[in-house]
């Protein structure tokens, strides 16, 4: 978390360096005995979802206050430390948002999708990523001027919202550029998903400019779903996605392509050979 | 001894924690040891947080025993993957040795270790798991958990020698489905690698199991006549006679060390 990223997010540092001075004076009269210690305090911070512990600790060693605090994951019912940790979910929260259209971002995005990908590896469940880019974007805003190119990335924005679960990740990932990260869902789930918001995107319209003209437009969509079979990492699933997505643009825009695409086995893994693997199936 | 498999996902370790916690019911004082950085580890499944790491045991006089946390008075505890566990292997030798000495004397309190491994193949788990005395694969009867599980006994076995393995196999409906995968693990190891696996015994599936998880105690403790519990308590009683015909070996060895492979 560099000081930076923080004030390009509008988080006040000095709020958030005075929010732990009052922390340290809460802390102090809860936990018994930790003021008969003046020199060393305690962060004790709830560590949730998306909050890394990691990134409280660069935190604290940006400002020089890693040896007075010491970070340790603590449990949820430790009625002290709420306003400190809202405090914190909404820095996190400002952190990992697009502003233009209230997704989360890139950033953000690449951090899920490696747990994800995980998660899908040791479970051996289904995940599916996807890139969607608006067609002809550069041709709406040469035309009808960027304000309307914007609504037209926040309309769409609210359709990604609404048609996907709420345990699916849509992010802004670039100027039209959109990734999805649909956990749980394979190959022809995704397809079903992603059509239907294709649809709805064709149906949608905006009316503004000059001549309140409307304004219609489609995307192109490129997927990737991983099965949990073979690792496989953000970056190489990122590109089988994109791949996916140039096919979507070289087949004539507003499409849905998807792969199916498998992760590196390990080599030990691929050691196994077929006989041995034909034996452990059936016992032949 | 580790505890490994290949595949992620079988309750390894669920079955750690509910094996020490066995052996400790037992009289018999043991630690575990959190060598998983993923995704479930000890210290989450029970709610707790280290307050010193591994940096802190290559300082100076620091004792390996303020790394531990208490799981239960008097022999039973734990050392934690927030402590910094997996980054262990990752040292060069000398810090390594530093920190193995340390560790020793602290293991040797204790009448057994287990290492929790993470999941799969690499360079971690293989460390880790030549490291040890004994070594328990665990399986589930599903072919996919065999192979991998498979590979990792042969990786083991071709890079380090290590030629025998203890085959648990949880999330079993009956004693027949055990078998049958205990089995065929067995008869492959000895058709292609020459490696022999011994069965240490099978769990079933118990609908009390994710209750335990729930509340974050070892469901040995909280559902002691559950089905899952008894079988638990079968193979602590199978591990302690094992400990007790190797007592000599155990005993002129150092707990971890890299030359443990010839131990049997």
């Amino acid at each position: 978390m560099s000081d930076k990223k923080l004030s390009a997010h509008g988080v006040d540092e000095q709020e958030m360096l005075s929010e732990l001075s009052e922390l340290e004076s809460i802390i102090r009269s809860a936990v018994p005995g930790s003021d008969s210690d003046p020199e060393t305090s305690l962060a004790l911070v709830r560590l949730v979802r998306d909050l890394s512990e990691v990134d409280i600790r660069r935190f604290l060693e940006a400002h020089d206050l890693a040896d007075r605090w010491l970070c340790l994951p603590l449990s949820k019912d430790f009625p002290a430390l709420d306003r400190f940790s809202r405090l914190l979910e909404s820095l996190i929260r400002d952190r990992d948002r697009d502003y233009l259209t209230g997704l989360k971002n890139r950033r953000f995005f690449e951090r899920v999708l490696t747990r994800e990908l995980e998660l899908a590896w040791k479970f051996r469940v289904p995940v599916t990523v996807v890139i969607l880019d608006v067609d002809d974007f550069k041709q709406i805003n040469d035309t009808h001027g960027h304000s309307l190119g914007d609504r037209v990335l926040r309309d769409l924005s609210a359709i990604l919202k609404e048609e996907v679960r709420a345990t699916d990740t849509v992010a802004r990932i670039g100027g039209e550029e959109f990734a999805m990260l649909l956990s749980g869902s394979g190959m022809r789930q995704s397809e079903k998903t992603l059509e239907r918001i294709r649809e709805r995107i064709v149906w949608a319209a905006i009316s503004g400019g000059e001549d309140e003209e409307v304004i219609n437009f489609t995307a192109s969509f490129g997927a990737a779903t991983y099965r949990g079979i073979g690792q496989m990492d953000g970056d190489s699933i990122f590109d089988f996605a994109d791949k996916a997505l140039y096919r979507a643009k070289e087949k004539g825009k507003n499409r849905v392509e998807i792969s199916v695409v498998t992760g590196l086995r390990d080599k030990e893994t691929a050691v196994v050979g077929r006989e041995e693997k034909k034996f452990l199936f059936s016992g032949l | 001894m580790s505890i490994m498999s290949g595949k992620g996902g079988v309750g390894k370790t669920n079955l750690t924690l509910n094996l020490a916690y066995a052996l400790y019911e037992n009289y018999k004082s043991a630690i575990l040891m959190d060598c998983d950085l993923g995704l479930a580890n000890l210290d989450v499944l029970l709610g707790i947080s280290p307050e010193k790491n591994m940096q802190d045991l290559l300082q100076d006089e620091a004792e390996a025993g303020e790394i531990v946390c208490s799981l239960e008075k008097n022999g039973l505890d734990l050392l934690p993957a927030a402590s910094g566990v997996p980054e262990l292997v990752e040292l060069d030798e000398d810090l390594q040795g530093v920190l193995l000495e340390k560790l020793n004397k602290l293991f040797s309190k204790y009448e057994f270790l287990f290492l929790d491994l993470g999941a799969g193949i690499n360079n971690a788990v293989l460390s880790f798991a030549r490291m040890t005395h004994e070594r328990i694969v665990v399986i589930t009867p599903e072919p996919t958990s065999l192979t991998d599980s498979y590979a990792l006994i042969k990786v083991l076995n071709s890079k380090y020698g290590l030629n025998h393995f203890y085959v648990l196999v949880n999330m079993v409906d009956s004693d027949r489905e055990a078998k049958i995968g205990y089995e065929r693990m067995k008869v492959a190891c000895e058709k292609f690698l020459g490696v022999t696996c011994y069965f240490l015994g099978a769990v079933h599936n118990d609908p009390n199991l994710p209750l335990a998880v729930r509340d974050q105690k070892p469901f040995v403790k909280n559902y002691p006549d559950s089905p899952a519990s008894r079988d638990i308590r079968v193979i602590a009683d199978r591990i302690l006679s094992l400990r007790g015909a190797k007592a000599e070996a155990i005993a002129q060895n150092p707990v971890l060390s890299w030359g443990n492979d010839n131990i049997y």
